[in-house]
């Protein structure tokens, strides 16, 4: 449980930052969007009176001191601004086809010198608008017999943007510790009513166990006594197998609760060992039900992992096969760097694709030779992801294939 | 020969004590662990089969109390054999985890008077064991760590399945006593017992 709320946290805190990342970056495209759109607006507007604001004059044509009466315009500065041509730095530089540079048509920066300012805008040339040296938007075009670039300065207006990106960057990281401390605080109380609800069914499951094994020895007790007295017979013959049947769930169930209570305990473990003793134990039953068995494993393979756990593994592995096999069943152990991978294959009608729902409890994707309770394959998982491992299942050309990965 | 059978389910009593008694020998049955300590004050016994979920007494306590008379002990558990219980601190001679068939009990139980008979030795790292007495000095041992000593010094094979748990509990020990031994599986020679530099 403690695993899935990290993860939760994990997931929740990461959904949050993307959501906000994506948010704050629509905004901030925005924002500059909005400030190359302001600055095309601009140097289009210079573009259309050749490159030069007109002066603003009165009826005598003189230039006005201040704005004419009646407009009074105290907003923000803007393309749309009265203000703007008293306030925009900029320059127009002219270039003809033949002499190349002609000077400034227009020349309101005091930034650089004017000669440098012709030298930037020759380098401008041939492109049609956009940003130059960050903060600073051009437009080139051109009349009948010369080509302009109009450059003018978006510092200003830029600032609010950078200054937007700036508390956006900051807003998304303290948002981002602010959600992973309130799901630090709150997230015992989200969980509690799981942990509750899985604290009662490995109670159950360990009750169950436990409260099995001991009436399973003591039926076994009594069909020997009577066999004793009566000599073997169908029914108690059946009787051992039903009880050979429960006492194989019991271990099933008891695997998934006690394993949990005691954890893992890593060792030296001989893998290959393990998995050879296991088939060979197991080659009289592969034999009497017509599988053909295939083993490639190595003379000797060890790993650091739970001796008991991986006993029960490699007795689940072999125990599916002998269930599920139809014809044949094959086993393979190697190693891929620092990983074992243990490949446990049987023949099977199941349809191709990922089979994953077979490591589900109390889940069977077909019948098996004598029942089973589907839990062999969820004990696996348990098992494997303990220790770290990966495992999962898919069925392939015919072939239902299991792979460890430890 | 006398067995003192003791678990807490009546069923269960019955039924081994009508299987022991002819198969070993006189078995006496106890429910809970004030009739084991009644019991054991009031007669002598060769063999003693405990049930770990014993009640009224904690088996820890009875264990010890068999081991002063001295009594080989199988200890019945829910638990899965691992070398952990097996290094338990009041250990039993032999465990065997439910469920279990009656033939498996009484095997065990013929293999525990066999060894309580035995002068054998066998080595645990430098020094013996006895197997009579279940122990190498202060360490005490099972039955099944015993077979798998005389395995490695005899150079059979020890199952790695089967016998695994007691080779995980014997590197336990040899830990504990600070031993330069140890046991390590080698390359197609199997389980050996091996010096801390091989």
């Amino acid at each position: 449980m403690n695993r899935a709320e990290k993860r939760f946290r994990i997931y929740a805190v990461l959904a949050l930052f993307l959501l906000l990342a994506v948010l704050l970056a629509l905004i901030n495209c925005v924002s500059f969007t909005k400030a190359a759109e302001d600055g095309d607006k601009v140097t289009q507007m210079l573009a259309d009176q050749h490159g030069a604001f007109a002066a603003v004059s009165g009826a005598g044509g003189e230039p006005w001191a201040f704005a004419p009466q009646g407009r009074r315009n105290m907003g923000p500065m803007g393309p749309d601004s009265p203000e703007l041509s008293a306030s925009m730095r900029y320059f127009t530089a002219a270039f003809d086809q033949e002499s190349g540079a002609l000077g400034t048509v227009a020349f309101h920066l005091s930034a650089i010198a004017e000669e440098e300012a012709v030298e930037w805008a020759s380098t401008l040339l041939g492109r049609t608008t956009g940003w130059t040296r960050g903060t600073y938007r051009y437009r080139v075009y051109t009349d009948e017999e010369l080509t302009y670039v109009t450059v003018i300065d978006q510092g200003r207006e830029l600032i609010s943007a950078y200054r937007i990106l700036r508390i956006s960057a900051i807003g998304l990281v303290l948002a981002t510790l602010a959600g992973w401390l309130f799901l630090r605080l709150a997230g015992r109380r989200i969980f509690a009513p799981l942990e509750e609800a899985d604290r009662k069914q490995q109670g159950f499951l360990a009750g169950a166990e436990k409260n099995l094994k001991l009436p399973l020895t003591v039926i076994s007790a009594n069909t020997e006594l009577i066999e004793r007295r009566s000599g073997p017979d169908e029914q108690t013959a059946s009787i051992r197998r039903q009880v050979k049947a429960l006492s194989e769930l019991v271990e099933g169930l008891g695997g998934l609760s006690l394993f949990r209570q005691e954890g893992v305990c890593p060792e030296q473990v001989q893998l290959a060992d393990m998995l050879r003793s296991a088939l060979g134990g197991a080659a009289e039953r592969f034999a009497s039900k017509g599988l053909r068995l295939e083993a490639n494993i190595p003379g000797t393979l060890a790993l650091e992992a739970d001796r008991e756990s991986m006993k029960r593994i490699v007795d689940e592995l072999v125990d599916n096969a002998l269930r599920y096999g139809r014809t044949w069943a094959a086993f393979r152990l190697s190693r891929e760097g620092d990983r074992v991978i243990l490949l446990a294959e049987n023949d099977t009608d199941l349809p191709e694709g990922s089979v994953d729902q077979a490591f589900d409890r109390f889940t069977t994707l077909e019948n098996a030779d004598g029942g089973t309770a589907g839990l062999g394959l969820a004990y696996v998982r348990e098992l494997v992801l303990a220790q770290h491992g990966r495992v999962n299942a898919q069925v392939q050309d015919g072939a239902f294939r299991l792979r460890i990965a430890l | 020969m006398r067995i003192l059978f003791a678990a807490p389910n009546r069923d269960l009593l019955g039924s081994f004590k009508a299987i022991l008694d002819r198969d070993l020998g006189e078995t006496v049955t106890a429910f809970d662990g004030v009739q084991v300590l009644t019991l054991l004050g009031e007669r002598e016994f060769d063999l003693a089969v405990l049930d770990r979920n014993i009640p009224r007494v904690d088996y820890r306590e009875l264990l010890a109390r068999v081991r002063e008379k001295g009594l080989p002990t199988v200890l019945l558990t829910d638990l899965p054999m691992t070398a952990q219980l097996l290094t338990e601190k009041h250990s039993a001679q032999a465990y065997l985890p439910y469920p279990f068939l009656p033939e498996t009990l009484a095997a065990l139980l013929r293999d525990l008077l066999e060894k309580r008979s035995s002068r054998e030795t066998v080595p645990l790292g430098e020094e013996p064991a006895e197997v009579a007495a279940f122990r190498a000095g202060n360490t005490e041992l099972t039955a099944g760590e015993l077979d798998v000593l005389r395995k490695l010094r005899d150079g059979e094979p020890v199952d790695p399945v089967k016998e695994g748990p007691c080779v995980g509990a014997l590197n336990i020990r040899l830990k504990r006593r600070r031993s330069r031994f140890h046991i390590a599986y080698l390359a197609e020679k199997g389980y050996k017992m091996v010096e801390e530099h091989e």
